[in-house]
């Protein structure tokens, strides 16, 4: 990459994060609500393994709606309104656009995780490793990526108007449905399957893995769910991108 | 074609399915010119310039840019476009969008010229969503013209503009054709391409069916536009004078004539005093409707048939 792009995609990725940033109605609620829920469900309501295996989970669900929001809905109206065009039209390589706001979604990731973490030390007596922090914070930035690409294929395909209202449709059922809130082992069997397609299953089944939480499957299986989903969301998403002119 | 064409655009076709939009144009662009391009809704006009720009793969003939295929990494570094867009990221202020998109050229203008020539230096801190209407435009051009480019095309670029705001955005594109940049500009404001275009290219239905400056247009046309006070309605007058199509407004008779003599002298033949009588060469709008007028006319009926020929000279 020439010095001339790393340049531009500082500043694609630094106006990208202060364009969102600064728009408070997005930034509080998207911060919120997870932090909102894990200190009702995992502090207040919680133990120690309660608050720990939440803590996971609650990350899980803080990262996927930036991700979600920020393509789905964002790339979304940017394409509507003309701004994608203009971009299109400029020698910027096609990926510098994407790559800004994924660095804003991870930008997002990296807050949760540190308020979720800060909470569950402070308020939940959770310790843990220095390295185990680590990889839960790795798994919270590797955690976006299927969110973005998820984002991004909705943010293409359908309008502004109707994006806000399905992302929302996906985002709580997906939780839901991967175990975020409640234990996949309390749903019905069919349903338990079902949550084998959700990459926010297995990137919970990750995260509680490092904690000796998790349902005792191979991990690789849960690799392999979240590559199967990010891999094919990413290659539609990057076709329709380049053939959008 | 010479090889110093900013664009050259060869044997061009395009259709959306069974539907010809564009049937096989043939112009080149030079270095240091303003040109117009001026259609009626529907007349290929937007599918041209998004071809130039790139943004559409013709069904058939070439288009390059500076010896550069449109649309390539190449071409883009010298394109510079004006589009009407409806939004730019509302929190981001106006320096900050400038800044941005000058990081996408190799050699961008500096953002202070830019903001300079767009007259935005009052309005650098202001995001994009507190910005007037036409102070939108203004960011739209600096956007345009931050990459330095060779070639800009602008799309109705005084749209929502105040009569100072279009004067000096009027001015910074002459200033522009004088530094040898060659402007493509699509309005509907036909005085705004009557001041600014050195040439003109109508459309109609996928076609040129003129090209030149906008008084060579005029001048060749031969249209004058004939008015005169008239107690007449536009059916007694087209009665008395059946050879041209008459407009009555408040009391004030206006037709469009290459021959106002010929006419002059049957009115007054007939009797017409023609009172407050006016005789100027026709506009270019005028023009503008005549021609096209003309070209739908020839499209719906056979060549060289005598009611043709009457047809036309009445569209005239």
């Amino acid at each position: 990459m020439s010095s001339i792009s790393l340049y531009s995609l500082k500043q694609e990725a630094w106006c990208d994060s202060k364009s969102v940033f600064r728009n408070l109605g997005f930034v509080i609620p998207t911060l919120a609500f997870p932090c909102a829920f894990y200190l009702f469900f995992g502090v207040a309501m919680g133990d120690e393994k309660t608050s720990s295996y939440l803590l996971i989970n609650y990350i899980i669900f803080g990262v996927m709606g930036p991700a979600l929001f920020n393509f789905g809905v964002n790339v979304a109206t940017d394409r509507e309104q003309g701004l994608l065009a203009l971009k299109q039209l400029s020698p910027m390589p096609a990926s510098q656009y994407l790559m800004g706001k994924t660095f804003t979604a991870l930008l997002f990731s990296t807050l949760i995780f540190i308020l979720l973490s800060s909470f569950a030390v402070l308020f939940a007596g959770v310790s843990m490793s220095l390295l185990k922090w680590g990889q839960v914070y790795a798994l919270a930035l590797l955690g976006t990526l299927p969110f973005c690409m998820l984002g991004l294929l909705m943010g293409l395909s359908f309008s502004a108007k109707s994006a806000p209202a399905l992302v929302n449709l996906i985002y709580l059922p997906i939780s839901m449905l991967s175990g975020l809130w409640l234990p996949i082992t309390m749903f019905p069997e069919a349903l338990q399957w079902f949550a084998w397609a959700l990459p926010s299953y297995h990137l919970s089944q990750l995260g509680l893995s490092i904690l000796e939480m998790h349902q005792g499957f191979n991990l690789a299986w849960h690799l392999l769910g979240v590559a199967l989903f990010t891999l094919p969301c990413g290659y539609l998403a990057t076709k329709k991108y380049n053939s959008m002119k | 074609m010479t090889n110093s064409a900013v664009v050259s655009v060869k044997n061009l076709h395009h259709s959306y399915g069974n539907k010809a939009v564009l049937k096989g144009l043939d112009f080149s662009l030079q270095a240091g010119r303003v040109y117009g391009f001026l259609g009626a809704n529907g007349a290929g006009k937007t599918t041209l310039i998004n071809l130039l720009l790139g943004r559409l793969k013709a069904s058939q003939g070439s288009v390059e840019i500076l010896g550069n295929k449109a649309g390539s990494g190449a071409a883009k570094a010298k394109v510079g476009a004006m589009l009407q867009i409806g939004s730019l990221p509302a929190n981001l202020t106006v320096l900050e969008q400038l800044n941005l998109f000058a990081s996408y050229y190799q050699s961008p203008m500096s953002v202070s010229k830019a903001l300079r020539l767009s007259d935005l230096n009052a309005h650098e801190n202001t995001p994009f969503s507190k910005l007037s209407g036409g102070l939108k435009q203004r960011l739209l051009f600096a956007i345009a013209i931050i990459g330095d480019p060779q070639l800009v095309f602008l799309d109705e670029p005084s749209l929502a503009m105040d009569v100072n705001a279009r004067q000096q955005m009027w001015q910074t594109i002459r200033q522009l054709k004088a530094q040898g940049k060659t402007v493509v500009l699509t309005t509907h404001y036909m005085e705004e391409a009557e001041a600014l275009s050195d040439e003109l290219f109508i459309l109609n239905e996928g076609k040129i069916i003129a090209q030149g400056s906008p008084s060579e247009l005029s001048h060749n046309m031969q249209l004058s536009e004939v008015s005169f006070a008239c107690e007449l309605n536009e059916s007694e007058l087209s009665t008395i004078l059946p050879e041209w199509s008459w407009q009555v407004n408040e009391g004030k008779a206006a037709t469009r004539c290459k021959s106002p003599n010929t006419l002059l002298k049957q009115a007054f033949a007939n009797g017409l005093s023609c009172d407050l009588l006016s005789v100027k060469p026709s506009s270019l709008e005028q023009t503008f409707i005549s021609l096209t007028e003309t070209a739908e006319h020839e499209n719906k009926t056979p060549v060289n048939s005598a009611s043709d020929k009457s047809a036309k000279e009445q569209a005239a």
